[in-house]
């Protein structure tokens, strides 16, 4: 029994040519299809994400000819136009499920630790097996690799700490708040960064968004995407007594927000939080404003450098990830080599021999013992 | 009793310490189930000292620090999981500890000293008012902990256990809330000991009760009036009641006729 992964990722090549490869919808099955015309009885299973294409498979054949399966099946169904099979990498045995674990770990993410990929492996599984595209030693591969997520998402801090601007906004706003379920969000400028932040507030269900910039119509497509309201530029002072975030990213030259008009409002917000994101160069809110009590100011430098260090805390647990790996590798192998045994017809015979003697020899040795007795 | 209920008190603490120190995640049931082994310890304690002497076990200093720990963890376990904060037992554990190995260790403090005809009023008096010491005393470790958590936001510092930590909103409703219950306990404790015929003997500790009580007031009233922010609320809490541990003992010493 041979196993195998053959793939690319965005460690290799640019996003050109991954979307060439890219597999889903009839083409996954149009390749699965391909691939079983030539070896019928091999396992296949098909991971194609943003970052990744690889094709798992198992089966009796040799590894030179499940690759060669693999890429008639690629030339035929997807027809790249450009060279491809240089930048495919293959892991064969161990390798290959090391790698699998690695992956649905998201130890090889673009972004260290991110959870995505271990839904999109699940995916990947779900449709294969479905399909009855896998077998007793792709189900076993990917069950393990599921259990060995699961173990390095509890054990260890690989996919914890925020790395996007939006989920360490997120994750300070939940610091402060608790549940963002009662909070209102406003928003100033409508730019893409301010788009992108409050994308992550608003899938944490905040209770309202304002959105107030120059261009009055920007606002209103801005609200509009994320069924809030509106508001002339000149009127944002007047909401900002009842808002618990602020996301500001305006194009402004100068201070757009000042100590001295946030600190007559304090004691009229019962000296609620007051949670500020100022994601703009140069900034719109005045530093000072920090000095308040209630008020969490935080710049784009700020939230890049929690980002860094959340990154590098990440980074510090990759060898506890490895030790952890590299158990479920052994115990996925051992398996692997029993299963194979066990699927061997002599060993098979054998082993009913082996049942027979046993059984022959307890008989055998229940008969002296009772002419012993007399 | 007294000594093996700090055996699990340890160990909840130093879980806690190690965890945080390795980054790990402050395990809530393991803190809170040797919590709960300390508190039985610590309950066995009162109740074979109680029927030894005769009444409520708050008759010398000893007695009164274990009776006074051991109401700030009745506290911690009956509102930890109410408020969804059993992270707190990880503040909680290191100050009973420290409480009892105090009463522990200063020689000399639990002479026995039986009140004869202590009366159920003057019971309810001191049990009420220590209960309520106890009661303070989880929210002034709920209000430790929003000052700890809100300096590292303020300061941009979003540190792994900082992340295990409860949201400031929720710190701080809870610092409040269960000031608040403390205060009702307190107001009940020092009004039962109106009622005590003995309570007028000694000016001293009936001064400083009704000036805590007085403080309590102040603070709540600025925070429900809008006055003090979450920050300046939590921070007086706390420093009131540091005062009123720290003077306790003193106070006491100085009550000769109105000891605990």
């Amino acid at each position: 029994m041979n196993l195998l992964c053959y793939g690319t990722s965005h460690e290799e090549v640019e996003v050109e040519l991954r979307e060439t490869l890219a597999l889903s919808g009839t083409r996954l099955t149009e390749f699965s299809s391909a691939f079983h015309e030539q070896l019928p009885s091999a396992e296949l299973a098909v991971l194609s994400t943003c970052n990744r294409v690889e094709l798992y498979a198992a089966g009796d054949a040799e590894y030179d000819d499940l690759v060669q399966a693999l890429q008639v099946a690629v030339e035929k169904v997807i027809q790249p136009r450009v060279s491809w099979r240089e930048v495919m990498k293959i892991y064969e045995d161990s390798s290959a499920a090391r790698h699998l674990f690695q992956v649905a770990a998201g130890m090889k993410s673009m972004v260290l630790g991110e959870t995505e990929i271990l839904g999109q492996v699940k995916q990947t599984y779900d449709h294969a097996f479905k399909n009855g595209y896998t077998g007793k030693y792709l189900n076993k591969l990917f069950q393990t690799a599921f259990s060995a997520a699961k173990e390095i998402r509890s054990k260890s801090a690989i996919t914890r700490g925020s790395i996007s601007v939006g989920s360490v906004s997120v994750e300070l706003a939940e610091r402060i708040f608790g549940e963002l379920r009662k909070t209102k969000v406003l928003v100033l400028g409508a730019g893409e960064t301010s788009e992108r932040v409050l994308k992550s507030l608003a899938g944490r269900g905040v209770k309202s968004i304002i959105v107030a910039n120059r261009t009055y119509q920007k606002a209103c497509d801005l609200a509009k995407e994320f069924n809030g309201e509106a508001v002339k530029w000149d009127q944002w002072e007047k909401v900002l007594l009842e808002c618990d975030i602020i996301i500001s990213s305006t194009a402004a030259p100068h201070y757009v927000l000042k100590k001295e008009d946030v600190q007559s409002l304090l004691s009229k917000r019962n000296y609620e939080s007051l949670f500020i994101i100022d994601l703009a160069v140069p900034r719109d809110i005045d530093p000072k404003l920090s000095d308040l009590d209630s008020i969490f100011l935080y710049d784009i430098d700020d939230i890049q450098s929690l980002s860094r260090t959340h990154m590098r805390e990440r980074e510090l647990e990759i060898e506890k990830c490895h030790n952890i790996i590299k158990k479920y590798e052994d115990k996925f192998m051992i398996w692997m080599q029993d299963a194979v045994l066990c699927d061997d017809e002599e060993f098979r015979s054998l082993k009913k021999l082996k049942r027979r003697s046993v059984s022959v020899i307890d008989s055998c040795s229940d008969c002296l013992r009772k002419l012993m007795a007399g | 009793m007294v000594s093996l209920s700090c055996v699990p008190y340890l160990l909840a603490s130093g879980y806690s310490c190690y965890s945080w120190g390795a980054g790990k995640f402050v395990p809530k049931r393991v803190n809170f189930a040797c919590i709960l082994i300390g508190f039985l310890f610590h309950s066995a304690f009162l109740v074979l000292r109680g029927e030894q002497i005769g009444h409520c076990p708050i008759s010398n200093l000893f007695e009164v620090v274990v009776f006074l720990s051991w109401a700030l963890v009745l506290n911690y376990l009956l509102i930890g999981p109410t408020f969804q904060v059993s992270l707190m037992g990880a503040f909680t554990a290191p100050v009973v500890l420290l409480m009892n190995l105090f009463a522990l260790l200063i020689p000399g403090i639990d002479e026995p000293r039986s009140i004869e005809g202590m009366g159920w009023m003057l019971e309810l008096h001191a049990a009420l008012t220590l209960l309520a010491y106890g009661t303070l005393g989880l929210s002034a470790i709920a209000a430790f902990m929003f000052l700890l958590v809100r300096s590292y936001l303020k300061s941009h510092k979003l540190q792994s256990f900082i992340l295990r930590m409860p949201a400031l909103g929720k710190l701080e409703k809870v610092s409040l809330r269960v000031c608040l219950l403390g205060f009702i306990m307190y107001s009940l404790g020092i009004g039962a000991g109106f009622f005590v015929e003995e309570f007028w003997v000694e000016y001293t500790k009936i001064v400083w009760s009704l000036l805590l009580w007085v403080a309590y007031i102040g603070v709540l009233a600025g925070k429900f009036f809008a006055v003090l922010s979450p920050a300046r609320f939590t921070s007086l809490n706390l420093a009131i009641y540091l005062f009123m541990i720290g003077s306790f003992a003193l106070i006491n010493q100085i009550s000769n006729q109105h000891q605990f």
